[in-house]
């Protein structure tokens, strides 16, 4: 970047003479906006928009939609395949959220104290994180094959008999969010270390000098300070989890009998397979809601908690 | 303490590798070789041969869909560069009615999940008849990738002292001069980090091309994963290797632009 200072002396005496006379709604600054703002209006405002109208219609991809109140709201309501789902959903989040959020944070204190190896370290775990999912899928996929699978054989060897993982009902959801973790722990991982990164050292050594253990170290210093990282992974986390849709399409199609279908795997069978874009709308209506509200709870929990100390 | 550590990131690292090492291995593996499943699984094969690749080409329209998988993430990258870049000068050099409205509208795109507007978007896509079109693949996705861009863009350019602005104008130079010839060189690690991620997002992307798409024509390379997880038993050598072919232009990606990398793929993280 070269340095301002030349220009800037020049530019002095016409600061104030800048602004032209042109009414305000004339601006240019309109013509630079205006190929984003029209893919966002069109591709991101009109179809929002339009979910608060269809969740509340009925259409079948001919005719214009008929308004129908609350029937698709009712229609979820009383299908017994919507609260499998809904449970699957909170299983699914439940248990990858935790656990990726232990391991991202076990790690990065694990890798900062091993300074040789740090670098590596990072680069390895965050492999998965931008490993397509469709590849992830086709390869764990193989990896759970029960009899030609990595898994199981290495389970054989020390005398495990493992299960049929995305066959079995038992286990199908539980296989999807093993690759999950897998996934994604990196990605926490790399969340923490930035975290880390930005406590002062001077409040440990000082702790130190006090007489403070490494573990009342975590608890009082680390753990607190690091509050607006973990806040933000678990929203992260949160958000990213009720969406997963890649891995339950590519792997197990919601099976075996719904037993690892999950909200949005929902929503495209209704509107997708079936055509019930009433109902899918009103299941995406749903989980728009809900995300909205986790997003702002984040904004809001950001605003009061950046400036912690 | 520090025994657990080590225990720790080995095991996880192991985790993480073995399955990169196991695919890549077994896509080299003739597909007669029965060592799979057992730890031997994990060697290079004794007699390597590119077989598998050579079936997993011809087997399906891989090159079609490699062309389109380029197609898709250049096009999504030139877009959101293009029109990110552009709406940043326009809310960091101009003061006009609606500004923050407006910005706020393409912040939006960031918080609110593109697959609960699957849906409807689908429709609007339909409506336009670009459903199965490059077009249809490319276009609307812009409206939900075009926030982060913006974004990213509208930082550095307010970074930019104005006074650097207000001389070129003095000389002469119009808007779109001083756009191209003062902030794009001066922002260039902000747009090569907001390409880079956006490239690799697109090429990794499954859920968007998986709608919209039927035909092997337009389809891109992750949407064609499906059928290598459905004949996965009986020939698995041309799924894996599918998936080296899928992931090294990635993985190429990822070492040569480490930094930039784990950086922008943070900060775009609540769109996920």
């Amino acid at each position: 970047v070269s340095d301002a200072g030349a220009p800037a002396v020049r530019s002095l005496p016409l600061a104030g003479s800048r602004r032209r006379e042109r009414p305000a709604w004339l601006s240019p600054g309109y013509l630079f906006i205006a190929p984003a703002l029209l893919v966002v209006l069109l591709f991101f405002a009109l179809p929002a928009l339009s979910l608060f109208y269809l969740a509340f219609a009925k259409w079948r991809f001919t005719g214009a939609p008929e308004w129908v109140g609350l029937a698709n709201f009712a229609e979820l309501w009383g299908d017994e395949v919507f609260w499998k789902v809904l449970g699957n959903t909170v299983f699914y989040v439940l248990a990858t959220v935790p656990p990726m959020i232990v391991l991202g944070l076990a790690l990065a204190l694990a890798v900062e104290a091993m300074p040789l190896v740090k670098t590596a370290m990072r680069t390895v775990f965050f492999m998965p994180v931008i490993t397509s999912i469709a590849v992830a899928s086709v390869v764990w996929s193989l990896l759970y094959n029960p009899s030609i699978g990595l898994i199981n054989g290495m389970l054989s060897m020390i005398g495990v008999d493992g299960p049929s993982w995305m066959s079995d009902p038992a286990w199908a959801l539980t296989s999807l969010a093993i690759l999950a973790i897998w996934k994604g722990f990196g990605y926490s991982m790399t969340l923490f270390i930035a975290g880390l990164a930005g406590i002062d050292q001077t409040l440990h050594e000082a702790a130190m000098i006090d007489g403070a253990g490494s573990w009342t170290r975590f608890w009082r210093i680390t753990w607190p300070l690091l509050s607006p990282t973990t806040f933000f992974v678990v929203i992260v986390g949160l958000l990213g989890s009720f969406q997963v849709f890649a891995s339950v399409a590519l792997m197990t199609k919601g099976g075996p009998s719904n037993a690892s279908n999950v909200l949005v795997y929902f929503i495209y069978e209704e509107a997708f397979h079936f055509q019930r874009y009433g109902v899918g709308s009103a299941a995406s209506l749903l989980l728009l809601i809900f995300s909205a509200v986790l997003t702002a709870l984040y904004l809001r929990g950001a605003e009061s908690r950046v400036h912690y100390q | 303490m520090p025994t657990i550590r080590v225990l720790l990131v080995v095991v996880a690292a192991l985790a993480v590798s073995l399955p990169y090492l196991w695919t890549f291995s077994a896509s080299l593996r003739p597909s007669r070789d029965v060592f799979l499943a057992t730890g031997w699984g994990l060697l290079p094969p004794l007699n390597p041969s590119l077989e598998n690749y050579i079936t997993a080409i011809s087997r399906v329209p891989m090159l079609r869909w490699f062309v389109n998988s380029v197609v898709f993430s250049v096009g999504e990258l030139v877009g959101q560069i293009g029109m990110g870049a552009l709406a940043a000068f326009g809310f960091v050099r101009y003061e006009f009615p609606g500004r923050g409205f407006f910005f706020g509208l393409i912040l939006a795109t960031m918080m609110i999940p593109a697959v609960a507007l699957i849906v409807p978007l689908f429709l609007v896509i339909n409506a336009l008849d670009w459903v199965d079109t490059y077009q249809g693949l490319i276009i609307p996705r812009l409206g939900l990738t075009v926030g982060f861009a913006t974004f990213l863009l509208r930082q550095t350019f307010l970074t930019i002292p104005r006074e650097l602005d207000d001389a070129q104008a003095v000389d002469g130079a119009n808007a779109l001069q001083r756009f191209w010839h003062l902030y794009i060189p001066l922002s260039r690690p902000a747009l090569a980090a907001a390409g880079i991620i956006g490239f690799v997002h697109s090429w990794n992307e499954f859920t968007w091309p998986y709608i919209v798409t039927f035909s092997d024509s337009i389809r891109t390379l992750p949407v064609g994963a499906q059928k290598f997880v459905a004949d996965g038993l009986r020939e698995w050598g041309p799924s894996m290797a599918y998936a080296v072919m899928l992931t090294l232009p990635v993985v190429a990606i990822y070492i040569v632009f480490q930094r930039a990398f784990a950086q922008g793929f943070i900060s775009s993280g609540i769109r996920g």
